[in-house]
């Protein structure tokens, strides 16, 4: 059983406002310590520089990278000002002028980039996305050409241009150009949701709904330019960090997380979700004494935070105290009952402690709660079979099929309850959908072997 | 069944109220303060900024006492935190004449819920309309007495779910007669999973309900007959998806005669609830509607369902959070196309955040406009004291003769607020529809459509108990147009819209024919109906 980690803090999709007449930020008026720091010191380069265009535009990567949009655009507007054949100050201008609300002027600007620098991929990108935005389809299909002539290796381009032809009630030419952006680039989510679009149009119902599920968790997607590595480097507020923190425990390096939230932690000490994360960094590394300090104290700064509870209970499972791990979930379960990471918790504490029935039942609690939650199906479905309760266990994988169509395990899982129910043909089927989705999968040949023996029994 | 076709003029020709002559822009006005609604919803900040602050603001209208003319309910806010003092309460306004008396206390008492939305219909049919309102916390049922007063009939109901409810709909679901109740929660929440959330490089702000990974499931009731209520959620099929719901839309998506459901989620796929005989079948995906034309979610708030083409289908406008446009899909026969930016609704929302949305042909001239009203969610950049941060100004989208939007500047004369609910309804009775706007944390607005042009005539269809009925499509047919309109109070964000259908006749002195097709298939035509009438049908 795989054991739970959380990371709370994610990137918020919460927009900044806009603010008129507002001249930066200063210390105590509600900025961030790191991001105030950072500013003031790029606020001396500028100081000393008044005329250095790229001292403005400094300072306006330090604002853009850390969602002051208001002060970005003005920022900007200076190193323009100061030095107007800039294109990437311009496209971040233009970003600038969007997210604090002036969409008109965000295109304008777009528009002169693009007079300026007429070979700039990631800003004719960006103004073919926006006149799409506007309904103006015609100009965007020429904008997409443009990025195409300049590399037709771009899949931006392709999928860009098949948005545009297929909003021009062209079909065949949008399924085209988005199957070309696709052959170059197989998880581009926009582009398969605009070919299921594409191909519904053209009547074509079975690749239609294909593509549209593995498009619809799509995000907007824009080319690198110029600025985007500096950016990353500028954005010092918290949340920043922790995705940060987060990035570097994906990769594996603890030791870097614990570093980055040290130096969080020294700007927010009281914060419940950085001690959190800090935990979990250690955690990580294997320090689990130094993971209970911080969520100790963690505790005694806010007692009823579940997650507090939520990474108890993890660490109990870590250190090979499924007691203890229950007692916490059951705290966490208390606080949070409609979080189903709890439940998943919960379920991973009473299988270690060997109650089956009632790991089952915390399970299936989890996805009362959220249906979204991968582990829950595919370990209800291993139960179950456990149970030669074959009936539900196709259920479980059956469900987690209509939401994960390429669920790899879950094609495994789905295979197994069919064998069990001698539905032969269904076996072969999601045995077939394993094979194509992972035809190097070591498990393959043992499964074909299972097929091969079911069907010699049943003649 | 045998039915009374009869139709009753309740208004004589011409607009009652006075317009300036030559006025010919949609223009609303606030008239809140002079016809006495007084009603300010509570905003009480926390210092830890507890996320159900900022989603609050419901109400709309009702003709609780039977008198033909549209009171109104707004629904409060206050204090979450256990320990303080909860608030003022519910409000129930009397409209008398175009002008408003406060008669919370004699008909409905002290309520001390934290609210957020409002669903009315005539749940025991007994002709008068009843209330549903949804709050952080059990939700409250109130029975109409029809004396004046209502009794809180939660309990006895078995409809007091306890979860954050957000929008709702009275809704037949099963086509037994009797009207059903479906319920839009948004995400678990309790001060014990309350979260820090920050936007960029500020110390703390609201959460993205993304935050949280706590979407709540919806809920449907079935109406026993008997005063109480079963809970179907999952017998019907609905339990199978939900996400972090807000807004609620029922039509008939397939015209199949059957009541679907179109639920706005925040930052997840919405769903199309398709009624298949009294179970339900999620087929946003396929049909389009789930997600943006670029496959993305979006932050659903409020939804509109209406027949924004003229094609007699019914399309879908909703509502989103700033940086992402409001999303207009028009119905194609079985599938949805995003045709957002092609009708002009694109660019103009970016920089908003839209709650509260109706459609209505404000200006008489056949075709259906839009109003918007915004107010952000995030406290963001803003830092002029003693503003109000979350402010924006609303918008209203006219239609035009080739199928677009355009923005009308300046239509609401109003400083900007921080917009939740809005609700449509011709509260004055001069035959155009004005917009009920709850703030959150402001005083609620009073939009007066001052519009002087065009004829028009207001349907209102009632079922053999004498209420207003839901899902009533109706046909009317001039020389010049032909437009399709239904009977539903649910939809926008929190709210119940009038339940009368309102059309405007471009200056054609009279409608040829309007039929009326009735839930459950029976079908009536009147022929040749005077302009500038308010109407009543029967069934």
């Amino acid at each position: 059983m795989k054991t739970a980690t959380l990371m709370l803090v994610a990137a918020l999709a919460v927009a900044p406002a806009t603010a008129a007449g507002d001249a930066g930020p200063t210390a105590g008026a509600d900025i961030d310590p790191a991001v105030t720091r950072l500013v003031a010191e790029l606020r001396q380069s500028v100081d000393a520089s008044p005329e250095s265009a790229a001292a403005h535009a400094d300072l306006a990567i330090a604002y853009e990278a850390n969602a002051l949009w208001q002060q970005a655009r003005e920022a900007y507007a200076e190193a323009l000002r100061l030095d107007p054949g800039n294109p990437d100050w311009r496209l971040h201008h233009a970003i600038a002028l969007r997210q604090s609300g002036d969409f008109a002027a965000s295109v304008a600007e777009l528009e002169r980039l693009i007079e300026l620098a007429p070979d700039h991929a990631p800003g004719l990108q960006r103004l073919g996305s926006a006149q799409l935005e506007n309904g103006d389809t015609t100009a965007a299909r020429a904008t997409f050409m443009r990025l195409i002539q300049l590399d037709h290796q771009l899949a931006e381009g392709h999928a860009g241009l098949g948005d545009a032809l297929l909003r021009e009630g062209d079909p065949p030419l949008a399924i085209r150009q988005l199957e070309a952006a696709l052959s170059l680039d197989n998880t581009y989510a926009s582009a398969h949701y605009l070919l299921g679009q594409a191909y519904r149009a053209a009547g074509r119902l079975d690749d239609a709904r294909r593509h549209l599920a593995f498009g619809q968790d799509a995000t907007p997607r824009f080319l690198p330019d110029a600025l985007s590595e500096r950016l990353a480097s500028y954005a010092v507020n918290l949340t920043a960090r922790l995705d940060q923190a987060s990035a570097q425990l994906s990769r594996r390096q603890p030791d870097r997380a614990i570093a980055t939230l040290q130096s969080v932690r020294s700007d927010h000490p009281e914060n419940v979700t950085v001690l959190n994360n800090l935990a979990i960094a250690h955690m990580h590394r294997g320090d689990m004494a130094s993971a209970r300090s911080e969520l100790d104290r963690a505790l005694a700064i806010n007692p009823d935070k579940f997650s507090t509870y939520l990474n108890l209970a993890a660490l109990s499972q870590r250190m090979n105290q499924p007691v203890e791990a229950l007692r916490w979930s059951d705290e966490a379960v208390a606080r949070a009952p409609g979080v189903a990471r709890v439940h998943v918790n919960r379920a991973g504490a009473l299988l270690r402690l060997g109650r089956l029935d009632q790991a089952i039942e915390s399970f299936e609690a989890a996805l009362a709660a959220d249906f979204r939650e991968q582990e829950p199906y595919l370990a209800l479905a291993n139960l179950e079979l456990r149970r030669d309760n074959a009936e539900a266990s196709a259920g479980y994988s059956s469900r987690s099929l209509e939401l994960w169509p390429d669920l790899v395990p879950a094609h495994f899982l789905q295979f197994h309850a069919r064998l069990e129910l001698s539905d032969l043909e269904q076996a072969r089927s999601a045995l077939d959908a394993a094979t194509l989705l992972a035809p190097d999968h070591p498990n393959l040949g043992e499964l074909e072997r299972l097929y091969r023996e079911a069907v010699e029994g049943s003649e | 069944m045998k039915l009374a076709a009869r139709v009753r003029n309740v208004a004589a020709a011409g607009a009652l109220i006075a317009v300036a002559a030559g006025a010919q822009t949609i223009r609303f006005e606030d008239v809140a303060a002079s016809s006495g609604l007084d009603f300010v919803h509570q905003r009480a900040i926390s210092t830890t900024l507890w996320f159900p602050e900022i989603m609050s603001g419901g109400g709309g209208w009702l003709d609780y006492d039977g008198d033909g003319d549209l009171d109104a309910y707004l629904v409060q806010g206050g204090q979450l935190d256990p320990a303080a003092a909860r608030g003022a309460g519910d409000r129930l306004f009397r409209n008398d004449g175009g002008s408003f008396s406060d008669v919370t206390e004699v008909a409905l008492g002290a309520r001390a819920e934290y609210g957020m939305g409002l669903a009315v219909g005539d749940y025991d049919a007994d002709g008068d309309p009843d209330v549903y309102v949804t709050n952080v916390g059990p939700n409250v049922l109130l029975r109409n007495n029809g004396d004046g007063t209502f009794t809180d009939a939660t309990e006895q109901a078995q409809v007091g779910h306890p979860g954050w409810g957000t929008s709702a709909a009275f809704i037949d679901y099963d086509g037994d007669g009797r009207l059903d109740l479906f319920v839009v929660n948004y995400i678990h929440w309790s001060p014990h999973n309350e979260i820090e959330c920050f936007t960029g490089g500020r110390r703390r702000d609201y959460c993205h309900p993304s935050n949280y990974n706590a979407p709540a499931a919806d809920v449907l009731y079935r109406n026993r007959g008997d005063g109480t209520f079963e809970d179907t959620t999952v017998s019907s099929g609905l339990a199978a998806f939900f996400g972090n719901g807000l807004g609620v839309a029922v039509a008939d998506f397939d015209q199949d005669g059957r009541p679907d459901l179109y639920v706005a989620n925040d930052g997840m796929p919405n769903q199309l609830w398709m009624n298949r005989g009294g179970r339900f079948v999620n087929e946003a995906l396929i049909a389009g509607c789930a997600v943006n034309r670029s496959g993305a979610a979006e932050a659903g708030m409020g939804v509109v369902a209406a027949d924004l083409d003229g094609d007699t289908t019914t399309d879908l406008f909703m509502t989103h959070l700033r940086d992402e446009t409001n999303t207009l899909y028009l119905n194609r026969g079985g599938w949805f196309e995003d045709v957002t930016a092609a009708r002009g609704l694109g660019g103009p929302s970016i920089g908003r955040t839209g709650f509260g949305a109706g459609a209505a042909d404000f200006d008489h001239d056949g075709r259906l406009d839009l109003v918007v009203v915004n107010g952000k969610v995030g406290r963001g950049e803003t830092t002029v004291e003693g503003a109000d941060p979350f402010a924006e100004p609303n918008q209203l989208y006219r239609g035009s003769s080739d199928g677009g939007f355009t923005l009308v500047p300046s239509a609401f004369v109003e400083p900007p607020g921080t917009s939740r609910a809005a609700a449509l309804g011709d509260y004055d009775g001069d035959g155009d529809a004005d917009v009920l706007v709850v703030d959150n944390g402001g005083p609620a607005r009073l939009m007066r459509n001052d519009y002087a042009g065009g004829t028009w005539l207001r349907v209102t269809a009632l079922d053999r108990h004498g209420a207003p009925m839901a899902g009533v499509e109706l046909d009317a047919t001039t020389l010049s147009s032909s437009q399709r309109r239904r009977t539903e109070r649910a939809s926008s964000y929190c709210a119940s819209h009038e339940p009368a259908v309102h059309f405007g006749l471009e200056g054609e002195a009279s409608v040829n024919a309007l039929t009326a097709h009735w839930p459950g298939g029976p079908r009536q035509r009147w022929l040749s109906l005077p302009a500038d009438r308010a109407i009543v049908i029967y069934r």
